[in-house]
């Protein structure tokens, strides 16, 4: 078959126009439904947030800024923001620590050692959160779950876990630790498998030490990976919602309430939807400049060679 | 005596003598896979004993302490549980739903996608910014709107033209599938338009020439072409769908319509401290599905994961 390509610019103008009445056929769904589920609904949020409103029959309450200056003084609100900031860093830290020690270590392993293990790690990955939360609520067990066993078997004193206003809040960023670090280590394995050998290797000709290997290349060379980990994690702990609701429903005494925890009890526990909406703006907006900050301050920090 | 394949750096190390030698040269090379192993049982624990428990007796769940294994396998907890969860009904809410979001969800983002990729129009680019505009609001910003925009629809659910009176698209699939659908279309138009535009004009053009429609250069051309991209995008959007918790929470409280991560959230408090070993079944029942797609599947998802993740 000799037949030429027939260049696309060739084609008479009522051909293009056709195609282009064609695309705009192709993405009509799409448009629809975002503009009806998704941006008309950012604005209705908008709106909404500047009112009082439970929802009923009865229309929206204008009530201009007042949502917001509420939040400002809200004590649970900012019990909420606070928890949240608090699992965030606890979370993040230690799995994107140790999820990369492990890529590090799983690195270095013959081939089929590392999916074998890039399998096992990546299991907790694809469960649901608000499934393994059932799991781990017993887990954690003050009467004879199996961590207290473990520690009492192994003399040491049996913890409240959930139960305790201290300990609620790690628990369950321990649970989100288990969940999340094998995405983080298969991450990192990726990007530490793309640094070029020969960078290595010349290094070490040159004379350097693993520590100096580490420090020169490896690290620098995993920055941007770092940063999207950093970022998708930030991103993703300050949206977490399962686990708190099937472990503790926010308690004991708030002390694991967290931001979007309280939006969802505001607006379909206490119907207030106005001021429900006014925390999820928040919410927006924290997200946000939490993203920008990582990007100015770390972003410049990155290299991408 | 320098090898090139262990740690980075470990040629003939400078001391080979004393404590700091056996170190290096013994304890060292060995220290990765020791760390690896002892993490995974970390990892793999709740699943064991989750099942361990599943297939134990009620004397050895309420047992002080509860043995790690059970001394036979209780096998009768799982009929049991299929029931208590209904699973039939709730196993079907959550696949109805998951395969209907990614197959009607997919077909939808690959037109949108071939338009955006090889179709020029005008205002494309603005509306393409748009598309990915959604992936920067969270989720929680729309969760109340979409929720009052479900409950008044229209001339459903028992409303009236003005989207009074009924509980509209509330406690249906149609509720929990279409908001989905949008939430995952950026990604997924993102995805295969990247792919689309890597297909070589000549071969689009040579099907033009044969007299294909678009409908046909689409679904015969190009998707077959995006294979790749089009397994990761299926089995990250089931994973997901399978695995939404609030959404489903929020718009259903029919126990008829609820899925999987509902069911089992809401019945928690009916097992007690009794009935843990039921319970742990019902679990074990709960992410066998998920667990059947990881085995058939995982080096796509794994594979989906690091490429959108190496593009950061």
């Amino acid at each position: 078959m000799i037949a030429q390509s027939q260049s696309v610019q060739s084609r008479g103008s009522a051909w293009h126009r056709r195609r282009a009445v064609e695309a705009w056929v192709l993405i009509a769904p799409v448009i629809v439904l975002f503009l009806i589920f998704f941006y008309g609904p950012v604005l209705f949020a908008l709106y909404l947030s500047l009112c009082s409103w439970n929802g009923g029959v009865q229309p929206p309450e204008w009530v201009g800024l007042r949502n917001y200056q509420q939040i400002a003084v809200d004590p649970i609100f900012l019990r909420s923001l606070g928890n949240t900031v608090q699992y965030s860093l606890m979370t993040v830290i230690p799995s994107l620590s140790i999820g990369l020690l492990l890529a590090l270590a799983l690195n270095i392993e013959a081939l089929k050692i590392m999916r074998f293990f890039r399998v096992v790690y990546f299991m907790p990955v694809i469960t649901a959160p608000a499934i393994m939360a059932v799991v781990w609520r017993y887990l954690f067990q003050a009467n004879n779950g199996l961590l207290n066993n473990v520690l009492m078997s192994m003399g040491l004193p049996p913890q409240l876990w959930i139960l305790d206003v201290n300990q609620a809040l790690p628990s369950i960023a321990l649970t989100a630790n288990w969940h999340r670090i094998g995405f983080v280590m298969v991450i990192f394995l990726a990007g530490l498998q793309s640094i070029p050998d020969v960078y290595y290797e010349a290094a070490k000709i040159d004379g350097a030490g693993s520590w100096d290997l580490f420090r020169h290349i490896t690290w620098p060379l995993l920055t941007p990976t770092t940063l999207f980990l950093l970022i998708t994690s930030v991103i993703a702990t300050f949206q977490v919602f399962d686990s708190v609701r099937v472990m503790t429903m926010g308690g004991p005494l708030n002390a694991t309430n967290v931001i979007v925890y309280y939006i969802f009890q505001n607006a379909f526990e206490l119907f207030k939807m106005g001021y429900g909406s006014a925390i999820a703006l928040i919410l927006f907006a924290i997200i946000l400049i939490l993203t920008a900050i990582q990007f100015k301050v770390l972003g410049e920090r990155v290299h991408y060679q | 005596m320098s090898t090139s394949t262990a740690l980075p750096g470990s040629r003939a190390p400078a001391a080979t003598t004393g404590l700091s030698g056996i170190l290096t040269r013994r304890v060292l090379p060995i220290l990765p896979a020791v760390l690896l192993t002892l993490f995974s049982v970390i990892v793999i624990g709740p699943f064991f004993y989750m099942i361990s428990v599943s297939l134990m007796a009620r004397e050895e769940v309420m047992a002080f302490p509860t043995p790690l294994l059970p001394a036979s396998f209780q096998f009768v907890n799982y009929p049991n549980a299929w029931t208590r969860i209904r699973f039939p009904v709730v196993l079907f809410n959550t696949a109805f739903v998951t395969v209907v979001t990614v197959g009607v969800g997919l077909f939808l983002q690959s037109l949108a996608a071939y338009a955006f990729a090889r179709l020029h129009f005008r205002g494309r680019d603005l509306v393409f910014v748009g598309v990915l505009g959604t992936m920067m609001i969270p989720r929680q910003v729309i969760m109340i709107p979409v929720y009052i925009i479900c409950a008044h629809w229209p001339l459903v659910g028992g409303n009236d033209i003005f989207g009074v009176g009924g509980r509209g698209l509330l406690n249906s699939y149609w509720a929990i599938i279409i908001p989905t659908i949008v939430g995952q279309s950026a990604f997924s138009i993102f995805l295969l338009r990247q792919s689309f535009m890597g297909i070589p004009q000549e071969l689009e053009d040579a099907a033009w020439i044969d007299g294909a429609s678009t409908w046909r250069v689409i679904f015969q051309l190009f998707l077959p072409l995006s294979v790749p991209v089009l397994a990761t995008l299926t089995v990250l959007h089931f994973i997901g769908v399978w695995n939404d918790f609030l959404w489903p929470l929020i718009v259903i409280n029919n126990p008829d319509l609820y899925t999987l991560t509902v069911a089992i959230n809401i019945l928690q408090g009916q097992f007690g401290i009794t009935d843990w070993h039921i319970f742990m079944a019902c679990t074990t029942l709960a992410t066998f599905p998920v667990f059947l797609i990881y085995v058939f599947s995982q080096q796509y998802i794994i594979r989906g994961i690091t490429i959108t993740g190496m593009k950061g």
